[in-house]
């Protein structure tokens, strides 16, 4: 724990270990996945087999009134490594549970624009790609499984659920494998479990960004994470320009 | 006696309040502390506005805020689109081109009309006097002289909200988010971002000398 403490970039108010390692049913091949509480936006980064995800608390508040997968997943499942404030209590007592998952995967759905690429494009970021296509597929599956009446975020369970056990080899191959065929392998079970096509009308991503930020917070989102490569990108931009 | 002002807060594209609040302002010498576009649904529209108030009423001042200088950055290629969306500007840009197509700069530059150009290349970093200093980011208590815009207007200041900080002029500014949605007001500081356009708070100016708060 100690370990895990240390290898977080400051700042943070509070962190948090969560799923197979919070779960206790990890592989020796699972990775460490840990919520580092930020005072600002920041990308999310890696330090060797810790995956470090960044939220303000604001956001996770808002993620829990709106009764998110993530918000759900910290509090069922996570352990708190530094919380000296209490969040995860107050992520508790605010999350509301929402009736069903469907909006969860419209925005899922709204997504697909996201994985046009070709295979050069693939190649300029296929760690972003890779993980984008995992992530989209896993959270369409959590929001199916839930809605099924699923009680862990155990990946394993959920396909069992959902009756896609053949997608497991599919998810660990496009993330450590990071190349092409396999992310079209990955983008096309997208495809199938989602019945969006992936196809990308606007010219660019930065055009796709923009009509998605009308009505698809996580297309926004996960759009400019793309474009940003994992490079952190703050309001300070605007204090090395020559005023 | 010192001159009737109205000092008016952050605005971040929401229209509507700020039409609101205008109207229970008469007889006062505007004073708007920057901050109108980006986050909220209607910059095009905000500036609309602005740009007619300034050509009824000459004495009105317009302050820059970042988000000014964000979006004439993005404009001449100085900020990328990835730092301005950051910055909220994503509605900023769908206030004007509606719907993007591939370039989105080039689009921008050509849906943006020259008077709103123009209006921000005008906003000024701040207004002084005897006994004020308006500036969007506030002064910086610890060089107190400073009237770079990368202080007063870019900057971030927390220690004006100090308890027992002593400066030689009222301080009004915007740009730090009072979650309350209310004011900050102390004997030395003033902060009017209410929230407006940004998390559903008001737009809120603040009646000098009388020290009135009135909310739209």
């Amino acid at each position: 724990m100690k370990g895990l403490v240390a290898a977080v970039e400051p700042p943070f108010s509070a962190l948090f270990l969560y799923g197979s390692h919070a779960r206790g049913d990890a592989h020796e091949s699972s990775d460490v996945d840990v919520l580092q509480v930020t005072p600002a936006h920041r990308a999310p980064y890696s330090v060797g087999r810790v995956n470090v995800t960044c939220y303000t608390f604001e956001q996770l508040l808002r993620i829990a009134r709106r009764g998110g997968l993530f918000a759900r997943h910290l509090i069922e499942e996570a352990t708190p490594l530094v919380d000296p404030e209490d969040m995860l209590g107050a992520l508790k007592s605010t999350y509301v549970h929402p009736l069903d998952y469907g909006g969860v995967k419209k925005e899922v759905y709204g997504c697909a624009p996201l994985l046009d690429v070709t295979e050069s494009e693939f190649n300029d970021n296929a760690v972003g790609l890779s993980s984008l296509a995992t992530y989209l597929i896993r959270t369409y599956f959590y929001a199916t499984a839930f809605d099924q009446g699923a009680r862990s975020f155990s990946m394993e369970h959920i396909l069992e659920l959902v009756g896609q056990r053949r997608a497991r080899l599919i998810l660990l191959e496009v993330r450590s494998q990071l190349n092409f065929p396999k992310f079209r392998t990955a983008r096309t079970l997208f495809e199938e479990i989602t019945g969006a096509v992936c196809k990308r009308v606007e010219g660019s991503l930065e055009a796709f960004i923009v009509n998605a930020s009308a009505q698809n917070e996580l297309a926004m989102i996960l759009g400019l994470r793309l474009l940003a490569r994992g490079r952190p990108f703050t309001y300070d931009a605007l204090l090395d320009l020559e005023l | 006696m010192p001159e009737s002002l109205a000092f008016i807060g952050d605005i971040h594209a929401d229209s509507v309040r700020l039409s609101a609040l205008l109207r229970k302002i008469e007889g006062r010498r505007l004073v708007f502390l920057g901050d109108y576009i980006d986050h909220g649904p209607n910059s095009s529209g905000v500036l609309e506005l602005l740009i007619d108030i300034g050509k009824r009423d000459q004495d009105a001042v317009f302050l820059s805020g970042n988000h000014e200088i964000g979006l004439l950055a993005f404009l001449s290629g100085k900020l990328s689109f990835l730092e301005y969306a950051w910055m909220g500007g994503l509605s900023t840009i769908r206030s004007y081109i509606g719907e993007a197509r591939k370039d989105v700069r080039q689009e921008l530059i050509a849906a943006v009309p020259a008077s709103h150009c123009e209006f921000l290349s005008n906003c000024v970093p701040f207004f002084e006097t005897e006994q004020l200093v308006a500036c969007h980011a506030g002064i910086n208590p610890a060089r107190p002289e400073s009237r770079e815009i990368a202080e007063i207007v870019l900057g971030r200041h927390p220690s004006l909200f100090n308890d027992g900080l002593h400066l030689d002029k009222l301080v009004v500014c915007g740009h730090y988010l009072q979650k309350t949605l209310t004011p900050f007001v102390s004997n030395g500081v003033v902060c009017l971002n209410t929230g407006c356009g940004t998390i559903e708070g008001p737009a809120t100016a603040l009646l000098y000398p009388e020290m009135t708060v009135l909310h739209g």
